[in-house]
C-alpha cells in the first residue's frame, strides 16, 4: 500500500459533483457567509509519488431558486419534536444532517428541479423527484450514509451508494 | 415469526403525517406518499401498524386511528397488505401497544428500494391533506 499524503485546497464556485466520480478526491461544499465569495475546500489524497492533478473547471456560481428553501427545511427536521410522526420519530441527527447539507452542496449549481425533502422518523432525510416518468430518491441514514434509487415508468431501476452511482443521479436529474 | 393468522388480503393501517407528502406527476390527485412513511421505529423496534382484521373484529373503524388533533392537522391512514409486504421480505405479526388496539409490527430489512416498493403498493384510507399541509410543492 503506497504512503498518502493529504492536500487541502481552496478553489472558487466550483460544484462538487465535478469530483464525485474520482473516488481518491473528496469535496467539501461551504455556502458563503455574511456575502463572502462562494468557495469549497477539496480534500484530495494520492498516492506520494503522483502529481497533483488541479481541477479547474467553468462552473456557474450561483445557487438555484431553491436552494436557500430546502436549507431552511433541513434546519427545521433538526428541531423536530421528539415522536412527531406518532411512532417515536425523531429529529433529524446531526450525521444526517450534516450529509444533507453536503449533498445539497453538490446540487444546488446546477438547474436541477427542486427536490420534495422530507424526513424519516429514525432521523434520516430523503431528497426525492417524481418527474416526467422517473423517480429518484436520494435517502440520507441517520448515520449519514446517502444512498440512491432509481426507477422509471418504462420498467427501468438501479439503486447504490451516492458515490458509486453519483454519475448517473447527475445525468438523470439533468433530464428531469 | 410471521403470523399466519394474518391473511395475505387482510390491510395493515399506518398512519400519515403530512410532511411525508410529496408532489408527483404522475399521480391523479398529483401527491404520493414518501418512502420514507414506511420504516422501521428510532429505536429499532420494526414498523408499526394496525391489524385492519383485528380492528373490524373489535369493532373498530379506521377513523379511530386517528386522533381529534392528528385529523384537523390533515393527517392521513396509510393500508397496505399483509401479502404485500410479505412479498417484499417482510414478517408481519401482532405486537401489544398499550392504547394501540390490534397493534401489529411489519418486521425485515427495509432498503431505500422496499419503502418504495411498499410506498407504491400502499392506498390511503384517508387521504393525507397534501394540497394544504405540504412543503414539498
Amino acid at each position: 500500500m503506497p504512503d498518502t499524503v493529504e492536500r487541502y485546497e481552496t478553489l472558487s464556485a466550483q460544484p462538487v459533483e465535478e469530483f464525485t466520480d474520482r473516488p481518491e478526491s473528496t469535496a467539501y461544499f461551504h455556502p458563503p457567509i455574511a456575502g463572502q465569495a462562494r468557495w469549497i475546500t477539496v480534500r484530495l489524497t494520492a498516492p506520494q509519488s503522483s502529481a497533483w492533478e488541479t481541477y479547474r473547471l467553468t462552473a456557474p456560481t450561483v445557487p438555484v431558486s431553491w436552494a436557500g428553501d430546502v436549507f431552511l427545511r433541513l434546519h427545521r427536521f433538526r428541531e423536530y419534536p421528539k415522536n412527531w410522526d406518532s411512532y417515536g420519530g425523531r429529529a433529524l441527527t446531526t450525521a444526517a444532517y450534516l450529509s444533507a447539507y453536503d449533498f445539497l452542496g453538490r446540487i444546488m449549481f446546477r438547474p436541477f428541479p427542486k427536490p420534495a425533502v422530507v424526513p424519516t422518523g429514525r432521523g434520516g432525510v430523503q431528497f426525492e423527484w417524481h418527474l416526467k416518468g422517473s423517480h429518484v430518491e436520494v435517502y440520507i441514514s441517520p448515520e449519514g450514509n446517502s444512498e440512491v434509487s432509481f426507477e422509471d415508468d418504462l420498467g427501468s431501476e438501479w439503486d447504490g451508494p451516492l458515490d458509486q452511482v453519483a454519475h448517473r443521479l447527475i445525468a438523470v436529474l439533468g433530464n428531469l | 415469526m410471521d403470523d399466519p393468522t394474518i391473511l395475505p388480503s387482510c390491510e395493515l393501517w399506518r398512519r400519515l403525517n403530512p410532511v411525508f407528502c410529496v408532489a408527483d406527476e404522475s399521480s391523479t390527485t398529483g401527491w404520493r406518499i414518501s418512502s420514507g412513511a414506511f420504516d422501521d421505529s428510532p429505536d429499532g423496534s420494526p414498523m408499526s401498524i394496525r391489524v385492519g382484521d383485528k380492528m373490524a373484529e373489535l369493532g373498530l373503524g379506521y377513523e379511530t386511528v386517528l386522533s381529534p388533533e392528528q385529523a384537523k392537522e390533515g393527517w392521513g391512514l396509510a393500508a397496505l397488505t399483509a401479502g404485500v409486504v410479505r412479498m417484499h421480505g417482510q414478517i408481519v405479526y401482532y405486537s401489544d401497544e398499550p392504547g394501540e388496539p390490534a397493534h401489529g409490527s411489519v418486521e425485515g430489512k427495509k432498503s431505500p428500494k422496499v419503502r418504495k416498493k411498499l410506498s407504491a403498493s400502499s392506498r390511503q384510507l384517508i387521504a393525507a391533506d397534501c394540497a394544504q399541509r405540504s412543503q414539498n410543492r
